[in-house]
């Protein structure tokens, strides 16, 4: 589903060229749930917003579904965030103007949903993260980790078939941060392709697939240790 | 899609209640502000404009021709007999009517004579030309000379809720007591229309009071007699040209060849705004007011725009994120953008109904301020919706656009790591606003006090004459019996001295007379004529130069001797002027040149002819400081002579600040105006600089850690606002300098531009700026560091 190759980031200053990413390969299939690790700086958050369409990289190929996204018009990629990609992010960035029920729902009205349908979604989804009591508050009069589902129902609402979420527990105490990894899993259990930052190892471990990256270079890329043994039993 | 945009309007307007609330205040006041302007403006172009015919509706005007054939001045006050001879001769004339404020008309209720001010003597045509509604017999309303035709206001209040068709009432007319019948009732004039009535009455009456004041004059029938105020009919496809050759022709027959009048036609569209050069006791509009006071409206329209823009771009770069989140949520530009401009143009639409509140609150100080009644009218309703709709449309248009253009175009990414630089361009752009703001409000600052300094020395300019312990007064109908007064006035011992003339000074009126040139006989000069008495030369201190001043001693001096000024001798061209004949006598004095009217027009070439029957007014020079002891005295001599006229009186001080009212209002006016753009202006500079600290308190926070002392930092923020003060106050320079010569150029005296104007304007600008900067720098700058940092 997503190709990368050869990416290369970097930044011109006045004397040199500083690379946060560096000949970067990767190919990410369907139905896949990949943990990205590495040190701070060392390009993760850069890589994940080339992926999303948010940056562009300086060098290399990168196509979706085996079509180019490089060279996209901006109407594209509005397409793109509509109904391919749903994001996540470690601040939340909730809207704080906007209900929990409204931040739900607007990606819908971005997508065209009609007003009925989408009422019957966000209820839906509001039942399934047990937010529905919650769901006229707003973001501040909630707790991180119910912020942050509010994160994820926004993000998957228009049913993504990519999640891209950056350090979606950077901010939470460990259980809520459990609650959140719980949920992703089982939105990649039920298909959907994930694709998280994350400096913990334990949350990293949700993932099936874990990439190491160090300075803009991918220093290992393999299969989660339980994930091996689910394959060889 | 709509609703959302509405919702997220209204909440961003909940959280940002202070931001939001001064920039709407703003707005409202300045559209209030330009809604009374509007509303004075549009009154004044609609005037007269409630009459359907008023295409064809046309006052008679009367030029006056001296013998020598130059134009000496129109008046709108026809001959009584003219609107005979138009009756019975022009075709194209449907209806004449000729009319004429009665005087002293009072009406009888209970037991108590009740004064009305605007009883008309007119013809019966008067309704028809008008097309005024009357209940009754409209027709011969005015065939029998006690017939009298009431407005709806006046019915009810002498026939409360009675129909007074056909009963009696008792007026007081020429001073006696009469019964008049009701014969119709009309519906009530308008305010702004020339034509104002309260009762009709039959046309004879005041002719009867003209024959009265005229002694032996017919009125009625003398061509020179002109006190009417003459309206036409005419058809629908008259010819106006070959009317004035009609016209020529009466002329002729009526006068003969020489020394006449001239009659002309006046369309009623152009009586009101239009009759500047006419003597007429109508009131009128002025079309520079109408021009100045737009252009006000249009420069507290442009600063509370720029207001509305700044502060709401500044503002809602705080909401970069939240756009940059909608964007990851498949918002497209498009929508983005729409967003912005729905809720920028909703916020504006907040300001309009408290525009209307406070301009409705306003309205009374406006009319005073205006000194005219500010009508709403209903068919006018449709032009200030669409005006002021499109006005805040407009301003909500352009500020969701320009915040848009910045906003939408920011990169997620970017916003998302709070690195958004939504910097340079904007606040260039923001800059530049600033600056035009601060231009309009600095320039009012400097043409309000070139205006009153223009007032000041209009008041306080040594105008050659005595201009303090005079007491004018107005001798009225009294003028016979001026002579007796003004000698029982004179023994009193604090009356130095008391003397009498045509008119007081500055004079408002001239009668100017043509005499040859002495040296170049084919030349003509205007030289205007004062009709005074023997004692107002030396009563207002006019300085006589050569010569001898009027005596009685000299049995000719009432016809054959004259002192000209020295205007006179020049224009003249006049060597040693005394003794020298001119008109039928000879020159006797020369006096030094004084300003003969206000300072708006030159020192003309002038006359003084003597005589104790020109006196209508009387100037008493006084001991200084006795004016409080002796004012009884001589409203006891008034009295004495004449007991049952009103006393009017003037300071000369008095007299001279209504000769500059206009200038006084205009000042006021734009005094008004200009605290106006100040609260608008500082109310937005308030605002930005509350929002600039308040997004700066993390770097604020940082730079103390640092070690960056509080002053450092109110410095730092002072010294950013200051400039495009300076830059304001240096572009005021020539564009006040430019409006302000231009008005000033109608003074022939007048004060010098000097640069203290645009440095008192600077000051109050950088005090106003200065005090709204610092105190929000004050308080950031104490910001404790820990708390600014903790967030984030
Ligand atoms: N606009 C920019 N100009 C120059 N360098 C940049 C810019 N944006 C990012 N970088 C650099 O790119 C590098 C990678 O940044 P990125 O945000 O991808 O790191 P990260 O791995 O997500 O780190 P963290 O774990 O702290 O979030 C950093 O060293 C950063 O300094
Ligand atoms: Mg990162």
């Amino acid at each position: 589903m997503i190709y990368l190759k050869n990416i290369d980031k970097y930044y011109d200053s006045k004397f040199q060229r500083t690379f946060v990413l560096k000949a970067v390969n990767l190919e990410v299939k369907e139905g896949e749930f990949v943990s990205i690790m590495g040190p701070s700086g060392s390009g993760k958050s850069t890589l994940l917003n080339i992926i999303g369409l948010l940056d562009a990289p300086s060098a290399g190929e990168y196509s979706l579904y085996e079509k180019s996204v490089l060279d996209l018009k901006e109407k594209a990629k509005v397409d793109y965030h509509r109904n391919f990609m749903g994001f996540i992010f470690q601040a939340y960035h909730l809207i704080e103007e906007m209900t929990v029920y409204e931040n739900i729902e607007t990606p819908l009205i971005y997508k065209g949903v009609k007003s009925k349908d989408r009422q019957a979604m966000v209820a839906d989804l509001l039942d399934r993260f047990n937010m529905v009591a919650k769901k006229d508050l707003f973001p501040q009069q909630l707790s991180g980790g119910q912020q942050q589902l509010v994160g994820i129902a926004r993000a998957i609402i228009g049913k993504p078939k990519l999640l891209l979420a950056d350090e979606p527990t950077g901010n939470l105490q460990s259980t809520q941060g459990e609650m959140i990894m719980e949920t992703l899993k089982a939105l990649n259990d039920e298909g959907m392709t994930i694709i998280q930052v994350t400096h913990n190892e334990k949350f990293a471990e949700y993932g099936k697939r874990i990439i190491r990256l160090e300075d803009g270079i991918i220093r290992g890329d393999k299969m989660n240790k339980t994930e091996f043994a689910s394959v060889k039993d | 899609m709509f609703r959302n945009y509405l919702k997220s309007a209204l909440r961003f307007l909940k959280r940002n209640k202070l931001f939001a609330g001064i920039n709407i205040l703003g707005l409202s006041l300045a559209l209030a502000a330009t809604f009374i302007i509007l509303l004075f403006v549009i009154n004044e172009l609609s005037y007269n404009n409630g009459y359907k015919n008023r295409k064809q509706i046309y006052r008679v005007l009367v030029n006056y021709v001296d013998y020598s054939g130059t134009e000496a001045g129109t008046d709108d006050e026809a001959p009584y007999a003219l609107s005979k001879s138009i009756k019975d001769e022009f075709s194209q004339v449907k209806y004449v009517a000729r009319v004429r404020n009665m005087k002293g008309f009072q009406i009888k209720l209970k037991d108590e004579f009740i004064p009305i001010r605007d009883a008309v003597g007119s013809d019966s045509q008067i309704f028809k030309i008008f097309d005024i509604p009357v209940d009754g017999d409209q027709d011969n309303i005015h065939d029998n000379p006690n017939s009298i035709v009431l407005s709806r206001k006046q019915a009810q209040k002498f026939f409360p809720d009675e129909n007074p068709v056909g009963k009696e009432i008792v007026a007081l007319v020429n001073d006696k007591e009469e019964v008049f019948l009701v014969k119709g009732v009309f519906d009530d004039i308008r305010v702004n229309s020339t034509l104002q009535a309260d009762c009709f009455i039959n046309s004879t009456l005041p002719l009867e009071r003209l024959n009265k004041k005229f002694k032996d004059e017919n009125v009625e029938t003398n061509w020179r007699s002109n006190y009417w105020i003459t309206w036409l009919l005419l058809n629908k496809n008259a010819d106006v040209a070959s009317l004035d050759k009609q016209l020529r022709e009466l002329e002729k027959k009526v006068y003969g060849e020489k020394d006449r009048y001239d009659f002309s036609v006046q369309n009623l569209t152009e009586v009101y705004l239009n009759s500047q050069e006419i003597n007429s006791s109508a009131s009128q509009g002025s079309m520079k007011n109408i021009r100045i006071f737009s252009a006000i409206a249009l420069l507290i329209i442009i600063v509370a725009a720029f207001n509305y823009i700044i502060l709401s771009t500044a503002v809602s770069t705080g909401r970069a994120k939240e756009i940059g989140i909608r964007k990851t949520n498949g918002a497209s530009i498009q929508s983005i953008r729409e967003q912005l401009l729905n809720e920028s143009v909703v916020l504006a639409m907040l300001a309009l109904p408290i525009a209307l509140l406070l301009a409705w609150q306003g309205k009374p100080y406006a009319e005073d301020l205006f000194q005219t009644k500010l009508l709403i009218i209903n068919s006018n309703i449709a032009i200030y919706a669409v005006v002021y709709m499109s006005l805040t449309l407009l301003i909500g248009l352009a500020s969701g656009l320009y915040t848009s253009s910045i906003l939408s175009k920011l990169k997620v990414i970017s916003i998302l790591k709070n690195s958004a630089q939504t910097g340079k361009r904007k606040s260039r752009v923001r800059f530049a606003l600033i600056v035009v703001q601060l231009v309009i409000f600095c320039s009012f600052i400097s043409s309000t006090l070139i205006i009153r300094s223009q007032y000041q020395y209009a008041l306080e300019k040594d105008p050659g004459y005595r201009n303090k312990d005079i007491l004018f007064i107005d001798m009225g109908k009294s003028s016979p019996d001026s002579k007796a007064f003004i000698n029982s006035i004179k023994s009193y011992p604090n009356v130095i001295s008391a003397g009498g003339a045509v008119e007081a000074l500055p004079r408002l009126g001239s009668l100017p007379y043509n005499y040859e040139h002495f040296q170049d006989k084919s030349k003509k000069v205007s030289v205007e004529i004062l009709g005074v008495d023997y004692d107002f030369i030396e009563t207002m201190g006019i300085h006589l130069l050569e010569g001898r001043s009027f005596s009685r001693e000299f049995s000719s001096d009432p016809e054959h001797s004259f002192i000209i000024n020295e205007a006179a001798v020049k224009a003249l061209g006049i060597t040693e002027p005394i003794g020298k004949p001119i008109d039928n006598g000879k020159i006797i004095g020369v006096v030094k040149d004084f300003n003969v009217h206000s300072l708006h027009s030159n020192i003309p070439p002038l006359m003084f002819v003597v005589s104790d029957a020109f006196v209508l007014q009387v100037a008493i020079h006084h001991k200084p400081g006795t004016l409080k002891n002796l004012l009884p005295l001589i409203e006891a001599e008034w009295k004495k002579i004449a007991p049952d006229q009103p006393f009017n009186f003037k300071t000369v001080e008095e007299y001279n600040k209504e000769i500059y009212t206009a200038e006084k209002n205009l000042s006021v006016i734009i005094s008004i105006f200009t605290l106006f753009s100040l609260l608008i202006a500082s109310l937005g500079l308030f605002g930005l600089t509350l929002f600039i600290t308040t997004s700066r308190t993390k770097e604020i926070g940082v730079k103390k850690v640092l070690g960056s002392s509080g002053s450092t930092i109110i410095y730092s923020f002072l010294k950013e606002n200051f400039i495009p003060v300076f830059i304001a106050s240096a572009l005021s320079v020539p564009i006040t300098w430019y409006f302000m010569n231009k008005w000033l150029s109608n003074f022939s005296y007048k004060i010098p531009i000097s640069l203290w104007f645009f440095a008192v304007a600077f000051i109050v600008a950088i005090a106003v700026v200065g005090a709204t900067v610092f105190f929000h720098s004050w308080k950031a700058s104490r910001i404790n560091p820990v708390e600014a940092l903790r967030y984030e």
